[in-house]
């Protein structure tokens, strides 16, 4: 098996066991800070304590997938054949499963729709692989081409078409809001800007100027990055872009947003090993 | 496969997509399972007296941890059930321009104001200023 499957795998296990973690620690936060353990949920509405303690008890069960996928990978990438590959994409399998258990719960979005796609096509690669031979990783390889180009030409589009986006306020909005919630003791974020520099930031055209150019130059560099992972730039430029754009996303919502970096990292790695239009290049 | 079975795959899975990325552009990112990612942003920014220096936190709103995208509908639903008994007053900023927040617990009334186009972030400055 190539190194890309199990790279993708252990990237979707670090995805998987950090979003588990997250849950957890929350679910922790929330038994300390929220009388009766009742929450409300943007989108969501109000959810009571025994709904978070089910979430919970499912990450426990996540965070061992995790792991167990973890081993499979490496498993996979130390001693290759069908064994190994069936343990691989039946891991993915589960996760994938655990994935749409998990919806019910956290309504993840974007990420649960990243992790669902790298776990399907992680499952198609190892199962494959274990029945109908190497063929099917490469089937994995296409598919992960196809799905990854969808999520960043749809996430460059949207932003091209979003004004407040394109204007940098999107960006300058995140820094103020993540800037004023680190000042008053909240560890999703990081403490900088300064709350005294926070005003320069919202009114200086300098500090405007730079986010709008930060934000043309993601836009950008999501649209390249779903040309790019259908074949169209060798595999090491591919990959050095995913890299790019996820450290940039990662400074913004640092803690939070690993499971997403980490899996849309692992399905550009794995659409680089087989692109979807290498079959017309 | 044969060249010319790949071929015919791969340029009826371009056509595919093309209309997959067409329609993920345009639908609502608010679904469990959305293939559109967010390209908005809304934030809250709330104190609740004139003494307190900082805004508050999620948990001192009872809204989850994961809770960082406030709208004006949210913050009502939010008010609705939680029965809080500290006065709420501050902005909602984003995409969709900003809002004045006031929320009186005792009437256990909101007041929404929206706040005069392109102005936003200096009445954000300065609440973020003043607070200080």
């Amino acid at each position: 098996m190539s190194t890309a499957v199990p790279g993708a795998g252990l990237l979707l296990a670090l995805a998987v066991v950090w979003h588990a973690g997250v849950v957890m620690a929350d679910a922790r936060a929330v038994a300390r800070n929220y009388p009766g353990g009742r929450v409300y949920r943007l989108g969501h509405g109000w959810t009571s304590s025994s709904a978070f303690a089910a979430y919970h008890r499912l990450a426990r069960v996540m965070l061992a997938m995790g792991g167990a996928l973890a081993v499979a990978c490496a498993s996979a990438r130390l001693a290759p054949g069908r064994g190994t590959a069936t343990a691989l994409g039946g891991c993915a399998a589960v996760v994938l499963a655990l994935v749409f258990v998990n919806r019910r719960y956290g309504g993840v979005r974007y990420a649960g729709v990243c992790l669902a796609i790298l776990a399907g096509c992680l499952t198609v690669a190892g199962l494959g692989r274990a029945v109908g031979g190497p063929a099917w990783t490469a089937a994995g390889g296409a598919l992960a081409s196809f799905f990854a180009a969808q999520l960043y030409l749809v996430a460059g589009l949207r932003k091209v078409r979003s004004r407040h986006f394109m204007n940098g306020g999107v960006l300058i909005d995140n820094l103020v809001y993540n800037a004023a919630q680190a000042a008053a003791g909240n560890r999703d974020f990081l403490p900088w800007p300064r709350q005294a520099a926070l005003g320069a930031l919202l009114l200086r055209p300098a500090p405007r100027t730079v986010c709008r150019v930060i934000a043309v130059l993601t836009a950008l560099g999501e649209l390249l990055l779903g040309l790019a992972v259908l074949g169209l730039l060798p595999a090491p430029a591919t990959l050095a872009l995913a890299v790019l754009l996820h450290a940039g996303f990662l400074l913004v919502s640092p803690l939070r947003i690993v499971p997403f970096a980490a899996a849309a990292t692992g399905l550009v790695l794995l659409a680089a090993s087989h692109p979807m239009l290498s079959a017309l290049l | 496969m044969p060249a010319w079975a790949s071929v015919t795959l791969t340029v009826a899975a371009v056509v595919v997509l093309a209309a997959f990325v067409a329609w993920g552009a345009t639908i609502s990112p608010n679904r469990p399972f959305s293939w559109g990612m967010y390209s908005g942003s809304s934030k809250g920014y709330l104190w609740s007296g004139p003494d307190d220096p900082t805004v508050l936190p999620p948990h001192r709103l009872l809204i989850a941890p994961t809770g960082h995208y406030l709208t004006v509908p949210e913050l009502r639903n939010l008010l609705e059930g939680a029965g809080f008994d500290m006065p709420l007053h501050g902005l909602i900023v984003g995409s969709d321009g900003g809002w004045r927040v006031d929320y009186d617990p005792g009437r256990h009334r909101l007041r929404v104001a929206r706040l005069p186009a392109g102005h936003e972030r200096r009445v954000l400055a300065d609440a973020l200023g003043g607070a200080q």
